[in-house]
């Protein structure tokens, strides 16, 4: 079944632009859409290139929680990049993790906890709370500098992706198939646009 | 008895309002008793109905439990840590943990992403998870579902509750058999028995707990198994053993492989049970209300029927003629009513026999005591006698020729006669203790206790003395002479009828003979008996030929030329001998059989002349005939067909009628007479001068002859009047142109006298005593 990567539509329209083979980077606009044509908002897009780059995107990251809920409720980050979990609310929160990514968890809190959690594999890690069971978020931890998760309209734009054929990653938590990550092979030229198609829970 | 019982209005009453009240409590109870079923069944259909509900509601709380003890599993951090860290022993120890803390027994943990299970009971995991996953299945749809499976035959109620890290890690199922104590529960609180069935896979239904016992169990089991289709949530009876159920199938859960039922079950018997106590109750209260009933409805009847009793004991009384009693008249109502219409009948009813018992005592004609008074008072008088040692003596007195002087002078003269024939009696006794009554028509009889035979004949003799100056009435003087009897007792007879009886026999003597008072005689008794006796023979003796015929022959005074016979009877009896007429003819008239003995006569002696004819002798023969004979205005016919048949000459029979016989009743006697003359018969009057018929009257008659009685004629030759009388007699007949024949000539003195008065022909002795007819054609040669 994980092999049947295109089993879902993936219909590429691509519009590369090519800058130079070194040198130049090029951006890669992604739309991810449900079976419905619909645009799928807080899709993460990652892109996996062959030679892994030393480039690090970011270090830190902070999920929220707020109104007894997490925010955001997706977060992409690196491997590596330590997390912060705020805890902005009056009550105390009891954040953890059984995924495999990453277990741990945050014993009753308030403020900002001492240290962050350093998600160190790459993966999907699960957050939850366990005195608010309504309290749910997602980590997707990836392991390239290369990724960005889609807005209302289901658009993200990577940018400054070196030129040539890499694999175009997609995750969303909703996919019928729980924990499925999309996969497929885009050539990184000019600026161009690829679309997604994802079979999700509506 | 019952009949009788029946019969008494006391116990028509009763047995109406008792046979009602029966009826009324039959009904009553018939009803009752069909409402009592109607209402149990459908308080068993409501029970049952009531017992669905309980029971899912049980299960629903149960599911209620089970689901608790399963979330607060599922929301266990550490349980969740021991499923992250798939730390088997750990999640087995939390299972069985969490499971004794809701006493649930199965609590299993599934997960489906790593496919595995966790058991807390000894169970297959193939069966399991084969299982467990429709139910995983069911609970993902509907959470708050009720779930059930059967694991190797024992059916459970499961809730299966996702464990959330926080999203589904797996599944934590708890579940709690669905056995015996499930089933008590039930009863418990719905009082029904239960009996769970199931059925798993292509294994048959099995009973897998229940209240009911094994064998009620597979009785239930069988029943399922033959029904095409069960009928479940309607209620049906079915009969386990010997008791009826009322029956209801509830569904616990049914898929393609698996069915799980419930069986409620209520005893209808259990459930009428209380109210055949009700009814049991009520058959008390109406036996205890119809003992209460019958007591006062007897009550009533006898407050109504016993004053009936007691008049009815009073209308007894009254029949008995017992009047004394006293009738209780104090009652206001009907009955009282009643009581006095019986004490006022009573009254009238004893004064108004008074009065009968007057007049039945009383002779209304003289105002004598009548025969039954005199006998009453004639037992008292012996009845005193007795005790006084007394004699007492019956006198009883007979008018002579009364009924001729009723005849001729007519019944009113008659009653005033007798009503002064009483008065002059009366005044001959004078005693208060002498009882003077009229005992028949012209019999009148006197009771003179304390007086002896002798005194009483001296008494009767003056008695006779009264009568001696003759009783005037109007205009006319009559002459009365009367026989008198005496019987006395006890010389002759202690008892009333005899002695009365006895009297007359005397008095019949006294008249008789003409001699005065007579004082009963026993030799009067036997002649009297052998007259009764005879009289019975008699009747048979014309039959037996006993009966012959005598002749005594009439004389030509002058000429001595027999000119005719009289036909005489006698009764050859075959013991007693030759019986003379005297004896028998008196019985012969009172009874009737005289007319037998005339035509006898007529018949015979219409014989005798044929034989006579036939030997030359052609003399006429003379036969008697009684009053009877003269009032039966057939008689002149009978005469005419005997003769006829004979062939006899009308000319030789001619008749003799006694001057007494036909004063009896003169018109008819005259009417026959008529009638036989105008046949050509002679007829003649015999003993005359001892009747009242006067000449004058007898010259209306047909007769042609006079025959003179022989009691005038006997003393002839020495009594004077004697001779005046016949002689004046003769003349007086020659003048109406009649013949005179003379009776009892006994010497040839007798005969010169008669030939002198020129009297025409005689009879008697001196010419021949009556003879045998045999006998006279040998007198008749000697004569001439």
């Amino acid at each position: 079944m994980n092999s049947k990567i295109l089993s879902n539509t993936i219909i590429l329209s691509a519009l590369l632009l090519v800058t130079s083979l070194h040198a130049q980077a090029a951006d890669l606009s992604v739309q991810v859409l449900d079976q419905a044509g619909n645009p799928l908002s807080n899709a993460v897009v990652y892109l996996e290139t062959s030679v892994k780059s030393a480039v690090k995107s970011t270090t830190e990251a902070n999920v929220d929680q707020k109104n007894k809920q997490f925010s955001p409720i997706v977060s992409v980050v690196q491997v590596g990049t330590s997390v912060n979990f705020p805890n902005k609310d009056s009550v105390r929160h009891h954040v953890y993790s059984f995924s495999p990514a990453k277990t741990f968890e945050l014993k009753l809190y308030s403020g900002v906890p001492a240290k962050p959690v350093v998600f160190d594999k790459p993966g999907t890690v699960i957050l939850g709370c366990n005195i608010h069971d309504n309290m749910l978020a997602y980590i997707h931890i990836v392991d390239t500098p290369y990724f960005g998760k889609t807005d209302v309209n289901g658009m993200v734009k990577l940018t400054d992706l070196p030129i040539g054929q890499h694999t175009l990653k997609a995750w969303h938590y909703a996919t019928v198939k729980e924990n499925f990550v999309s996969e497929q092979k885009v050539t990184v030229r000019s600026n161009d646009t690829v679309s997604i198609k994802l079979e999700t829970h509506n | 008895m019952i009949n009788m019982q029946f019969t008494s209005l006391k116990s028509r009453i009763s047995v109406i309002f008792l046979s009602l009240i029966l009826v009324i409590q039959v009904l009553s109870s018939i009803a009752i008793k069909l409402s009592i079923d109607k209402n149990a069944r459908r308080s068993v259909n409501q029970q049952l109905e009531v017992g669905e509900r309980v029971f899912l509601n049980l299960l629903q709380h149960n599911g209620d439990s089970l689901s608790v003890g399963a979330r607060i599993l599922a929301a266990d951090f550490g349980f969740k840590a021991a499923i992250a860290s798939n730390d088997h022993e750990t999640i087995l120890s939390a299972l069985v943990n969490h499971q004794s803390r809701i006493n649930a027994d199965i609590a299993i943990f599934y997960s489906a992403d790593q496919n595995s299970l966790v058991i807390s009971e000894n169970l297959s995991e193939t069966e399991v998870s084969e299982k467990i996953a429709e139910v995983i299945y069911a609970a993902k749809n509907d959470i708050q579902k009720n779930n059930f499976t059967i694991f190797n035959n024992q059916p459970y109620q499961l809730v299966a509750v996702p464990v959330k890290a926080p999203l589904t890690i797996g599944w934590v199922v708890m579940g709690f058999e669905i056995n015996n104590s499930l089933a008590n529960t039930l009863h418990k609180l719905s009082n029904l028995e239960v009996t769970f069935i199931s059925q798993s896979g292509a294994s048959p239904w099995r009973s897998t707990a229940g209240t009911m016992s094994m064998s009620s169990s597979d009785q239930i089991v069988k029943y399922t198994s033959i029904q095409p289709a069960l009928s479940t949530n309607r209620n049906l009876e079915l009969t386990i053993g010997d008791v009826a159920f009322g029956t209801r199938y509830v569904t616990i859960f049914k898929n393609i492989n698996d069915s799980l039922y419930v069986v409620l079950q209520r005893s209808i018997d259990e459930a009428t049970a209380p109210f055949k106590v009700l009814l049991l109750n009520l058959l008390i209260l109406s036996i205890v209300g119809m003992l209460i009933f019958i007591v006062s409805i007897l009550y009533v009847s006898r407050i109504v029927a016993q004053p009936i009793v007691e008049l009815a004991d009073t209308a007894k009384k009254l029949e008995e003629g017992d009047y004394t009693f006293k009738v209780d008249t104090s009652r206001k109502d009907e009955l009282g009513k009643l009581s006095s219409a019986f004490s006022s009948m009573r009254t009238a009813i004893a004064d108004r026999e008074k009065s009968i018992l007057k007049l039945a005592y009383l002779d209304e004609m003289t105002g004598l005591p009548n025969r039954a008074s005199f006998m009453k008072e004639l037992n008292s008088a012996i009845y005193q006698s007795e005790t006084n040692r007394e004699p007492l003596s019956v006198l009883v007195m007979n008018l002579d020729r009364f009924k001729q002087i009723n005849n001729v002078l007519g019944h009113d003269f008659g009653n005033e006669l007798l009503h002064a024939v009483s008065i002059r009696i009366s005044q001959v006794f004078r005693k208060d203790n002498d009882v003077v009554a009229r005992i028949s028509g012209d019999e009148f009889a006197v009771l003179l206790p304390a007086t002896n035979a002798d005194v009483a004949m001296n008494i009767a003799q003056k008695l006779l003395q009264a009568f001696e100056k003759p009783i005037q009435l109007d205009d006319n003087f009559v002459d009365i002479t009367a026989g008198i009897g005496i019987a006395n007792y006890p010389a002759h007879s202690n008892q009333i009828e005899q002695l009365l009886s006895f009297a007359e026999i005397a008095m019949q003597v006294s008249k008789a003979k003409k001699c005065g008072p007579v004082v009963f005689d026993p030799s009067f008794d036997a002649g009297s008996n052998v007259n009764l006796t005879l009289a019975s023979e008699l009747k048979n003796s014309i039959q037996n030929n006993e009966l012959m015929l005598f002749v005594q022959p009439k004389i030509d005074l002058k000429s001595r030329v027999v000119t005719s016979v009289e036909a005489l009877i006698r009764w050859k009896h075959p013991t007693r001998g030759m019986v003379f007429p005297d004896q028998f003819i008196p019985f012969a008239e009172q009874t009737g059989l005289i007319r037998e003995i005339t035509l006898w006569m007529i018949a015979e002696a219409s014989n005798v002349s044929a034989q006579w004819l036939e030997k030359g002798i052609s003399i006429p023969i003379a036969v008697n005939i009684s009053a009877r004979d003269l009032i039966d205005s057939d008689f002149p016919n009978k005469v005419s067909e005997i003769l006829k048949s004979m062939g006899s000459n009308t000319s030789l029979i001619s008749l003799e009628v006694t001057e007494s016989s036909i004063m009896d009743d003169p018109h008819r006697a005259k009417q026959t007479l008529l009638h036989l003359s105008e046949m050509g018969i002679k007829l003649a009057i015999d003993d005359f001068g001892t009747g009242y018929s006067s000449l004058s009257y007898l010259k209306e008659l047909p007769v042609s002859e006079l025959k003179i009685d022989k009691s005038f004629v006997m003393h002839i030759e020495d009594n004077l009047n004697d001779r005046i009388i016949v002689s004046s007699t003769i003349e007086l007949a020659h003048n109406m142109g009649l013949h005179v024949v003379a009776e009892g000539i006994e010497n040839i003195k007798v005969w010169k006298f008669l030939q002198e008065m020129n009297c025409d022909y005689g009879q008697g002795y001196y010419m021949s005593k009556p003879i045998p007819v045999s006998d006279f054609e040998a007198w008749h040669q000697q004569w001439t």
